[in-house]
């Protein structure tokens, strides 16, 4: 028996793994760039410079928590819910290409692959939201599924162009097919895009699910240690992948000149994670009847009307 | 239909300039001040509590336990007690200020007959507990010699080592 693609394929998902975990990085990061959108300094005292591990300071007061559990919780519910808002996030790694052929595995419907994993989210967060037995959690998780079923939907429209451009549903197909970015082709898609996907990562302006004016910290408001870590390991993980599938779908992905691919793609990832941020610490949340007029009345015709956009685009140009 | 899109373009614009707003911010330096290590400089009229100078030629202190501070102090916050050195001279030989009462009026200040006091610019006066803010002889001793510029004690002259012993 030939052991090579399982040691191969093994090595592979340790290096995903790897990648995401490293992202545990962006809490540092994030904090810092909070701390300068207010003219702060962030955190600086647990490491130097700049106290850079404050990450592994956070990390270590986690493990060290108590694992609660709430009386009256459903108990698998809510432990198994963590994993299954963290293990969806990991595996959207597995079809994104970080260059021509790094790529864990490069699915012919890859774009389907990628909708039908990150609708798990939702779950994930009704999971945690019904189990933990708490008011604030499921109202967190009632606004989370009614905010990630009707932003699925725009977000997979704004997709489906992109596939019809490329003619392919495989994201090394769609970056080999982009000889021009296609941004340049679907401004309209891409901000639809770019919108509903800060609205599926439950980012502000759109973190009604978290909301912690009003609902403590929404569907987890009973988690502490490690299992919250997982959460929050999860929303930095999908803010990464939703930058990479942007930078994969509408600007080239890790083509670009002079520099190799992967830097590119990198680059093109973390100018995304940086203007999610920068969205954060500007706009106020909205309501949450903005927040489904938006998706329904504005997204969603948006993006039919972006899918029409596009079929003249291939009847009238030949793209 | 007109004002749907007026009302798109107005919002889509506020919303870029509330970015334009964040992001200038981002590039001006941070204003925080990271206190243990760095400190606004006080106003030059900053009044901390009072302090006993010292006499720098001999290192003791100005004070001859008169008294007038305690007398004059509106919370008796001042409580101290005399002494004859060798050399004839009154000092001071138990000098208590308890902060717990002191209202930084500078009331002592302006009654002390020798100019044996002064208000310092200490700030940083938190304690464990209450005793830790009564300040004694050599305590007030050392503020004083620091707002004079001196450390306390000083070259050790018989009448400064007995204000210190007591």
């Amino acid at each position: 028996m030939d052991w090579w693609p399982l040691v191969w394929s093994v090595i592979k998902a340790l290096l995903i793994v790897t990648f995401v975990l490293a992202n545990a990085f962006l809490i540092w990061v994030e904090r810092k760039i909070a701390g300068r959108f207010q003219r702060r300094l962030g955190p600086m005292r647990v490491g130097r410079p700049h106290g850079w591990a404050q990450t592994f300071a956070d990390l270590i007061k986690l493990l060290s928590k108590e694992d609660v559990v709430p009386g009256g919780a459903e108990k698998w519910l809510f432990l198994i819910a963590p994993l299954v808002a963290f293990i969806p996030a990991l595996l959207v790694y597995m079809v994104i290409p970080f260059g021509p052929t790094w790529v864990v595995n490069d699915l012919n419907i890859g774009v389907l692959f990628i909708s039908a994993v990150t609708s798990f989210s939702v779950l994930a967060f009704f999971m945690s939201g019904w189990g933990s037995n708490n008011k604030y959690s499921v109202l967190g998780a009632f606004r989370a599924a009614a905010q990630l079923i009707s932003y699925e939907v725009p977000l997979v429209l704004s997709m489906i162009a992109v596939v019809m451009l490329a003619g392919s549903m495989s994201l090394n197909d769609i970056v080999k097919a982009q000889t021009v970015p296609y941004v340049l082709l679907q401004p309209l898609g891409f901000l639809i895009f770019f919108i509903a996907a800060i609205a599926e990562l439950n980012r502000t302006p759109f973190d009604l699910a978290e909301a912690e004016s009003e609902l403590v910290a929404g569907y987890n408001t009973e988690y502490s240690g490690m299992r919250w870590a997982f959460f929050f390991l999860a929303e930095y993980a999908n803010t990464v992948s939703a930058s990479a599938i942007m930078a994969t779908l509408f600007f080239g992905g890790w083509k670009g000149p002079l520099l190799p691919p992967v830097v590119w793609f990198l680059l093109k990832t973390y100018i995304f994670v940086f203007i999610i941020m920068w969205i954060r610490w500007t706009l106020p949340r909205v309501r949450i009847d903005q927040l489904l007029n938006l998706g329904w009345k504005v997204l969603l015709p948006a993006a039919l009307l972006n899918i029409a956009w596009t079929g003249l685009l291939g009847l009238v140009f030949k793209i | 239909m007109r004002s749907i899109l007026a009302d798109i373009v107005r919002s889509a614009n506020s919303i870029v300039q509330g970015h334009l707003v964040t992001i200038r911010e981002f590039f001006k330096k941070p204003v925080t001040l990271q206190y243990p290590e760095e400190r606004w400089p006080l106003p030059e009229g900053y009044r901390g509590h009072p302090a006993l100078l010292v006499e720098p030629e001999t290192g003791r202190p100005k004070c001859t336990a008169c008294g007038a501070c305690a007398r004059a102090c509106p919370n008796n916050a001042i409580e101290l007690e005399g002494m004859k050195a060798e050399d004839g001279r009154r000092l001071p030989s138990k000098y208590r200020l308890d902060l717990t009462r002191c209202l930084v009026c500078n009331l002592c200040v302006e009654a002390c007959p020798f100019d044996a006091l002064t208000m310092s610019r200490e700030y940083e006066l938190v304690s464990y507990d209450r005793e830790g803010l009564i300040l004694d002889l050599p305590q007030l001793l050392r503020a004083g010699a620091k707002e004079q510029g001196l450390t306390y004690p000083l070259e050790v002259k018989a009448g400064a080592k007995e204000a210190d012993q007591a």
